[in-house]
């Protein structure tokens, strides 16, 4: 057991600083407030991206067949917390890298891995996840947008909810029931589908957090080839449950309220506010929740780079991740005051993405009823 | 002795006819549609009620009412300048409230820069050293876009007046302001367990899990207390106590604390709903969230707190305010 | 960056449990209770017995020893505490074989001159440690006639008199911010110990504790509460781990304690609720953790303090 960072990803971390330093444009912060939703974020991304894949860091911890360096997960967590830290220019695309292309890479058919994860891994294309429907929130396995097998086809009708980053996406990976005598997490399956396809139409739906975040999504009669089938038909729950894992603790989010939190720390100072001894500690404990998270989401990295599978700890750093993300949106409010509150300030950027934090990826109370149960051995009700 | 937080018949009858109005005027499009442009149509008729009226000094208007009627539009989320326009209408003379109480004008209580309601305002107000002071009106604002979705302000003002009857005034403006937060609170909560006891998942209403459950009923506890606190504080005002202030200090300080988390209960009831803005559970949660921002700042309202306790002043910070 | 243990540390770990599980655990924490509370002499709820043992096994100055350092200190007297040993453990083993490059052949006390309140091994100490603004004292051998306050939190702590305070000799070269940064670490590391055994405690009472028809560990409620458990525990844990390995530098020991000392308010507060009345009695061995999670909390002035600290160190230009 021992704590430090190698000399490769040392070395990493700073060159990959000195490129973002260089990379990112001085209103790189104003575009990021918008979302990783919205038209100018998602633009930017592909041409970052595509920077990012030339100096091989969009997708470092890949095997190299697949466009990586063969580097550890630790890189790849270097590089979410450099890039989350400021405010994520790899746009939507974030998902790609952590879990749609680990998931292609692990259930996919050569000819799937050799059509998708080349342009993840150059950065050239945007993806979209179809899991959450209206009645299937929390309880995904009650979805029941349906893929029906006819002939070399599959035929989808349904509709998929709370969609991000939908509009702009090149493909959606979207879990249906291909089974329909099944129910629960039988008989599902999972299909690779391009959004280009007749049959689909998509709704944005306004939200709080910014332009074109949320979607629903309408499929009647959708007709897709069965090569768009990732892994076997009726096995979706078990790749899902795959995604799941990696989702949890993909996008290093701890990297964002660090940084938020060292603002709200200065401006603080600035007004004085540091003497004030109620400031000091809440902002002292919010630090301390800031490295508490840090420190889970490296052992869920140590985890994998160990090449173990993956355990509740995904959970428990979820959970402290949320924690953070709610002490310091509120923080963020409480110190600029009503001027948090405004549009397009730094703390009612911060404090829209705390809103998500506790419904995101599975809702806090789905994470804590897996801690209790896999972790702490309770028994279900 | 028995305390007595019900109103008489006069200000259940002030409560009743709001309450009437808001049912008939006042809905879930209405709310989204306002926060892209504020209804003055509403404001006025709103107005018309005497709503504002209750505020006057020597109106025979009780503090009780008041509270009453703000009940009635907190728990619509009605949207406004409520307080700040029941400040008003309380401290500037004759001539310049009648517009307010007509519900032709409206007040901005800044806390310059920012102004809240600044772009629809006509008259402006700030708070220092516990005084309230007219300022004259900006020549050059910005506007920006909130999360409540108002219309606020930008620009450097002063106050340059002081204000008469300025404690009564701010007084009146923290119980306007805790009795629509704990009222709107509520009903987020209540709109919440409906949702809760209907929507179904894993098979039962996410209601019947006591992660959900136990939240909701957490969230009711501190909102009465809250309500309770505003409604006690209105008393005091009225029978000219001596703790008044402190009083409506403290319910103003827990309606906001309240609601607040109230609201991030009930988002996690929501999910994702929650931050749709064609929902209904963002129109309530974003001006809770914004109500409890509003001037004066939560730091004012401990110092004077601490000050009411005879504690010595901690903070250095608001010594402005 | 590792965090499986090497095999070096795995054998460390698992002697030492093999020793505490003989030399400590609840019954001899009651054992210890009983002949205190008996007014036997010498009987100060101290556990000199097992000082010794894990003194002569090498586990005290573990530290000190080629290839290992204070992480693996800092991993045992989470272990110690976890046994409900009390022993001034990691005084000895982190803070004092840091500062002085040596262990002490006795009980060690921490003292600051800053913080007001009964010090803990006070009276049994032959070494104390007095942190007085950026000085660092100790007054070595120290043989006192202190008398422990009345108390039920956990461990024996007596009043120290100004004048001892004052004395002492300077450790030339050892600013008192050091010996207060691995003191925070002490104290998480034996906290997390602490909160380790007292949630898994609860959960097995609670499993098996039937009310409603069912078992109390089957509401989701409750099971809710053990799980945020956890997860603070989890966290201060590796928090301990992680900083004890970078040598404890100021910030990283502050945001340490603070999110340890948070943990344990939580924990306190959560194992007794969930275990109702049951919890208070001296039957139930919960108390054997929970009040010493207390008295850690407080030693250094509470989660607050720590945070206060923290913000202080990270952002403003206060020294280490």
């Amino acid at each position: 057991m021992e704590f430090a960072w190698s000399k490769e990803d040392q070395g990493f971390r700073k060159n990959l600083v000195a490129f973002l330093e260089s990379e990112l444009p001085d209103d790189w912060e104003e575009i990021s407030r918008e979302g990783p939703g919205s038209d100018a974020q998602a633009e930017f991304s592909l041409g970052f991206c595509a920077a990012l894949a030339e100096h091989g860091w969009l997708t470092p911890h890949w095997p190299t067949e697949y466009g990586g360096n063969a580097a550890t997960s630790w890189s790849h967590a270097v590089l979410g917390e450099e890039l989350w830290s400021r405010g994520e220019p790899r746009g939507p695309q974030y998902m790609n890298v952590n879990w749609i292309g680990p998931t292609i890479m692990e259930h996919g058919s050569d000819e799937q891995k050799a059509l998708h994860l080349p342009p993840i891994s150059e950065g050239r294309v945007l993806w979209c996840q179809g899991f959450s429907e209206p009645e299937a929130g929390s309880d995904l396995v009650a979805l029941r947008t349906s893929a029906i097998a006819d002939g070399d086809d599959y035929i989808i009708n349904g509709s998929k909810i709370w969609t991000s980053y939908a509009n702009h996406a090149d493909y959606c990976f979207l879990l249906v029931r291909s089974d329909p005598e099944s129910s629960r997490h039988h008989g599902l399956s999972v299909i690779l589908l391009p959004m280009d396809s007749e049959g689909i139409e998509i709704r944005e739906i306004p939200s709080v957090v910014g332009k074109r975040y949320f979607h629903e999504l309408f499929f009647t009669d959708v007709r897709v080839p069965r090569s768009c089938l990732l892994g076997e038909e009726g096995e979706g729950w078990k790749t899902v449950s795959y995604s799941l894992q990696y989702e949890r603790v993909g996008a290093p989010r701890y990297a964002r309220a660090t940084v938020t939190l060292d603002r709200l720390a200065e401006l603080a100072r600035q007004k004085g506010l540091l003497d004030d001894p109620t400031v000091a500690e809440k902002l002292g404990r919010a630090r301390a929740a800031c490295e508490a998270a840090r420190v889970l989401s490296y052992r869920v990295i140590d985890q994998r780079a160990h090449g173990l599978p993956p355990s509740p700890d995904t959970n428990v750093a979820r959970i402290a991740g949320t924690r953070v993300d709610k002490l310091v949106g509120d923080l963020a409010l409480e110190l600029t005051g009503s001027s948090g509150l405004e549009a397009g300030t730094f703390a009612n950027a911060n404090f829209k993405l705390a809103m998500t934090a506790g419904v995101a990826v599975g809702a806090t109370e789905v994470q804590l009823n897996l801690v209790a149960s896999r972790m702490l051995g309770l028994p279900r009700e | 002795m028995a305390i007595d937080f019900d109103f008489d018949p006069v200000e259940q009858a002030m409560a009743d006819s709001v309450a009437a109005f808001c049912r008939d005027r006042v809905d879930a499009e209405l709310l989204r549609a306002a926060a892209n442009e504020f209804p003055l149509a509403l404001w006025k008729d709103m107005a018309a009620l005497g709503v504002l009226e209750l505020a006057c000094p020597d109106s025979g208007g009780s503090a009780s009412a008041l509270c009453a009627v703000s009940e009635q539009l907190g728990r619509a989320a009605f949207p406004g300048p409520l307080a700040a326009c029941v400040l008003g209408v309380a401290v500037l003379d004759e001539k310049e409230r009648a517009g307010i109480i007509a519900g032709d004008e409206l007040v901005s209580l800044a806390e310059p820069p920012l102004l809240p309601w600044g772009p629809l305002a006509t008259h402006f107000l700030v708070v220092k050293n516990g005084v309230v002071l007219r300022a004259d009106p900006p020549t050059d604002m910005q506007t920006s876009s909130t999360l409540g979705g108002e219309p606020w302000g930008r620009a450097a003002i002063e106050g340059n007046a002081a204000l008469a009857d300025s404690d009564r005034g701010l007084g009146l403006y923290l119980l306007a302001l805790a009795a629509w937060q704990a009222a709107a609170g509520r009903r987020l909560v209540e709109m919440a367990a409906e949702h809760a006891s209907t929507r179904q998942q894993f098979g039962r209403a996410i209601g019947s899990f006591q992660a959900v459950a136990h939240p909701l009923a957490d969230s009711v506890i501190r909102l009465d207390a809250s309500a309770a606190l505003a409604r006690s504080a209105a008393f005091a005002l009225d029978t000219g106590a001596g703790d008044a202030m402190v009083a409506l200090l403290r319910a103003r300080a827990s309606a906001d604390r309240a609601a607040v988390a109230a609201a991030q209960t009930c988002h996690q009831v929501f999910g994702a709903l929650g931050v749709s803005l064609e929902g209904p559970v963002f129109n309530y949660s974003r001006r809770m969230l914004q109500a409890a921002s509003l001037p004066p700042t939560p730091g004012w309202t401990m110092r004077r707190l601490a000050e009411a306790a005879g504690l010595p002043p901690i903070s250095l910070a608001d010594a402005a305010a | 960056m590792d965090f499986e243990l090497n095999p070096e540390q795995g054998a460390l770990l698992d002697a030492a449990e093999t020793l505490l599980r003989r030399s400590a655990g609840t019954a001899r924490a009651e054992q210890l209770a009983a002949l205190s509370d008996a007014g036997e002499q010498s009987a100060d709820g101290y556990d000199h017995d097992l000082e010794r043992v894990l003194n002569d096994a090498g586990f005290t100055g573990v530290a000190l020893v080629d290839g290992m350092g204070p992480l693996e200190a800092t991993l045992l007297t989470s272990a110690v505490a976890r046994q409900a040993g009390c022993v001034s453990f990691g005084a000895n083993a982190i803070v004092a074989a840091q500062l002085l490059g040596r262990t002490i052949d006795g009980p060690v006390a921490l003292a600051d001159t800053a913080l007001p309140g009964p010090v803990r091994f006070a009276a049994q100490a032959v070494c104390l440690l007095v942190a007085d603004g950026d000085q660092l004292r100790i007054i070595e051998p120290l043989a006192t006639d202190l008398v422990d306050v009345d108390s039920n939190f956990g461990y024996p702590m007596a009043t120290l008199p100004a004048e001892l305070l004052a004395a002492g000799d300077i450790v030339e070269g050892v600013s008192a911010h050091r010996m207060r940064a691995w003191w925070q670490l002490a104290a998480s590391a034996e906290a997390v110990g602490c909160m380790q055994a007292a949630l898994s405690f609860t959960i097995e009472y609670l499993k098996n504790r039937r009310q409603f028809g069912r078992s109390i560990a089957s509401f989701q409620a409750v099971q809710h509460r053990l799980a945020n458990c956890a997860v603070m525990i989890e966290s201060a844990r590796w928090l301990c781990a992680e900083t004890a390995s970078r040598n404890a530098p100021g910030e990283a020991a502050a945001a340490t304690a603070t999110h340890t000392m948070e943990a344990a308010t939580l924990l306190f507060d959560d194992t007794h609720q969930l275990s109702g009345a049951i919890g208070f009695t001296t039957e139930h061995a919960l108390h054997h953790w929970t009040m010493r999670l207390q008295t850690l909390k407080l030693e250094l002035g509470g989660a607050g303090a720590h945070a206060r600290s923290l913000a202080r160190l990270r952002w403003t230009d206060a020294e280490d």
